[in-house]
């Protein structure tokens, strides 16, 4: 209780007026940065350290994470409205999100992606005023078993999204996961599958394949359609959210909430971990999971309120530990130092003021990225309605300008239309580009696990299974894996009992 | 029936590939290290890895030369005419670069992808298109130059 009691006079501090300008600026430079592709939260925070620390150090830190966040709300819009994700996290909201906006629903899967976000950064400052010292002393005894244990539950799942051929959905998974072991070795260092070349070193960057994969392939596949320049008429009610829909998905909210904050808290998940996971449970535990994929609204809810809870979250290693947990993280801990501040266990006691009043101005900025995007919905959802001919080049101009910016190398350019062309070829083919996409962001943490936890218990398995959280990721993987095959199998016994003796 | 016929061998030879590069990761893999000092070594997963794309590529492939693979979509040769020229045009635009610059030539780039895109080229459209040629380079310019820092490919007029 006493930490709501701060939380809130923290607010009220964050209504001062330079840290209102500083959020705001924050939040408006994040949501351009989620919405151009290839960009991402941690370059819009890195692109603004010089200018934030000129200001006094709460309001540097206000404007830091306010880009942050505020990418999390920009990623979604260019995963809806173009396919395109905007950032690595917003990948789970291109697979309902787009099919809505192409039955000519953007409004209805906008709305719905400012609810959730909305949702999903309330429970998340909530939760982090309240159980930061807690959780993250208990984040710490995250190990490399339980983050193997964590990864193998997560690519269990795969199966739930594999789509109608598990057999192709597995195949994308095993590419995507090779497509990431590309680079230098992450524990023994020798290059791996890099065919000499200097600029795979550091392997292939998860966002550009992801761009090229869900982005350009879906350009390439419309192209079949009609692309002359004709206009479609719409109504202005079309283009709005539904509240239907966001009172239907309010335990959505809770749920992807929840385990966005806890998979995001821990450090080297990431929230683009997390909302797979989401998504992938939610699909799992629906009555409908064949609407999945095909424009349900619940797709978008469980990954957007996933992903902004786990943009919280991830403060939480930083404040309380001094730990970076992500990219962005460790660019903020550097916004931290340079303003004269030491994260860690002391900074809770020593500068109260701070903390709570960064706090505040998270809930600041939150509310004022709902008014910002819902004012804004109507004109980006009717950006849908442009001709093809002239939508399409602007797009493919920026896409190309936004990759380049990641790293400075036009070879990541052409791994992006390589990954557009595969994208193209697999949707064409039945293979699910999501297992891919899976296996690419997933494969590696969880080599890096297994590994590690190896080498830690010098080759000794029982290091999965001696440790309570790994113990118990690894009973419910194998619940998830073998539950619906033991119950497949009893009910045709059942069936099959019934048929013989009809008095049964 | 020609669209079916050839995504059925496009979905055969897919699954070829598949097998062949899961060879080809399984060699390498070989000799990176499968285990090295009581812990798995930069071979390991990609083994695991590669027989997982050796046995599902050659499961598909299967399921495709007894028909029980069945796909609904089919090859439009409209679309993957155009996606090729675009991804062209995208190529030429990066080797173009270094001479014309990045800005200049994503105006000539713009112009050209939306020539490819659109089918029933009237005056007004070319108009709107040369526009917004135009104005991309200035946008371009101002967002990821002036106000993100990304040192743009320069060409030899220093643009």
């Amino acid at each position: 209780m006493e930490s709501f009691s701060l939380l809130a006079e923290g607010i009220v501090n964050a209504t001062a007026w330079h840290l209102l300008l500083a959020t705001l600026l924050g939040v408006v430079i994040g949501l351009i940065v989620g919405v151009l592709p290839g960009l991402g939260p941690s370059a819009g925070v890195a692109i603004m350290l010089p200018v934030a620390v000129g200001f006094d150090g709460t309001a540097a830190i206000a404007c830091l994470g306010g880009i942050y966040y505020g990418a999390m709300f920009g990623g979604s819009v260019t995963s809806i409205l173009l396919g395109i994700p905007g950032d690595a996290p917003a990948v789970m909201t291109v697979i309902d999100g787009h099919a809505l906006a192409k039955k000519g629903e953007a409004g209805r899967a906008l709305g719905m992606s400012v609810c959730a976000s909305f949702v999903g950064g309330v429970v998340g400052i909530l939760l982090l005023a309240s159980l930061s010292s807690t959780i993250a002393s208990v984040a710490l005894e995250f190990g490399p078993s339980e983050m193997t244990a964590l990864m193998l539950f997560a690519l269990s799942l795969v199966s739930v999204l594999s789509g109608r051929n598990m057999f192709k959905g597995f195949a994308a998974l095993f590419i995507g996961a090779w497509v990431g072991m590309i680079g230098l070795d992450p524990i023994g260092g020798p290059p791996r599958y890099t065919f000499g070349l200097m600029e795979l070193f550091e392997g292939i960057d998860f966002t550009i394949v992801a761009v090229g994969l869900f982005g350009l392939s879906e350009m390439f596949i419309s192209l079949a359609g009609k692309t002359t320049g004709e206009t479609i008429s719409y109504t202005f009610k079309s283009l709005m959210p539904s509240w239907k829909d966001i009172w239907a998905c309010k335990w959505i909210f809770a749920f992807g909430s929840l385990v966005g904050f806890f998979v995001g808290v821990l450090p080297g998940v990431g929230a683009t971990a997390a909302t797979m996971l989401c998504y992938a449970l939610t699909k799992k535990m629906s009555r409908h999971p064949e609407r999945f994929g095909q424009g349900e609204v619940r797709g978008v809810a469980a990954p957007e309120s996933a992903n902004n809870s786990a943009s919280y979250a991830s403060m939480i290693p930083l404040f309380s530990l001094g730990i970076p947990g992500s990219a962005t993280t460790a660019v903020l801990l550097g916004g931290l130092l340079m303003v004269g501040l030491q994260p860690g266990p002391l900074l809770f006691a020593n500068n109260p003021d701070f903390v709570w009043t960064v706090f505040g101005t998270f809930w600041t900025g939150n509310l004022m990225l709902v008014f910002l995007t819902i004012a804004l919905i109507p004109v980006l959802a009717s950006i849908i309605f442009l001709p093809k001919s002239l939508l399409y080049p602007v797009v493919i101009g920026i896409v190309v300008f936004g990759v380049y910016s990641i790293n400075y190398l036009t070879t990541d350019v052409v791994i992006a239309l390589i990954a557009g062309v595969i994208g193209y070829v697999l949707i064409k083919l039945d293979y699910p580009p999501v297992p891919l996409i899976l296996g690419l962001v997933l494969g590696p943490l969880l080599e890096k696990g297994i590994r590690r936890a190896l080498i830690i218990s010098q080759g000794g398995v029982d290091t999965f299974f001696n440790r309570p959280i790994s113990l118990s990721l690894m009973i419910l993987t194998g619940l998830v894996i073998f539950l619906p095959l033991l119950i497949s199998k009893a009910k045709k016994i059942i069936k099959k009992d019934s048929r013989a003796n009809p008095a049964i | 029936m020609v669209a079916s016929m050839s995504i059925k061998l496009l979905d055969k030879l897919f699954s070829l590939l598949t097998v062949v590069l899961g060879i080809y990761i399984l060699f390498k893999a070989m000799e990176y290290g499968y285990w090295v000092r009581n812990a798995p070594g930069p071979g390991f997963f990609p083994i695991i890895a590669s027989l997982g794309m050796i046995v599902l590529g050659a499961i598909n492939l299967l399921r495709g030369l007894t028909g029980k693979e069945v796909i609904e979509n089919e090859l439009d040769l409209k679309s993957i005419v155009k996606s090729l020229m675009i991804v062209a045009i995208v190529i030429a635009f990066l080797l173009a670069a270094p001479y014309l610059g990045m800005l200049i030539g994503s105006a000539i780039m713009v112009f050209l992808i939306g020539l490819v895109i659109e089918e029933g080229k009237t005056a007004k459209f070319v108009v709107k298109l040369g526009v917004i040629s135009c104005i991309f380079p200035l946008v371009a310019y101002f967002l990821f130059s002036r106000y993100l820092n990304v040192p743009l490919i320069q060409g030899i007029w220093g643009i």
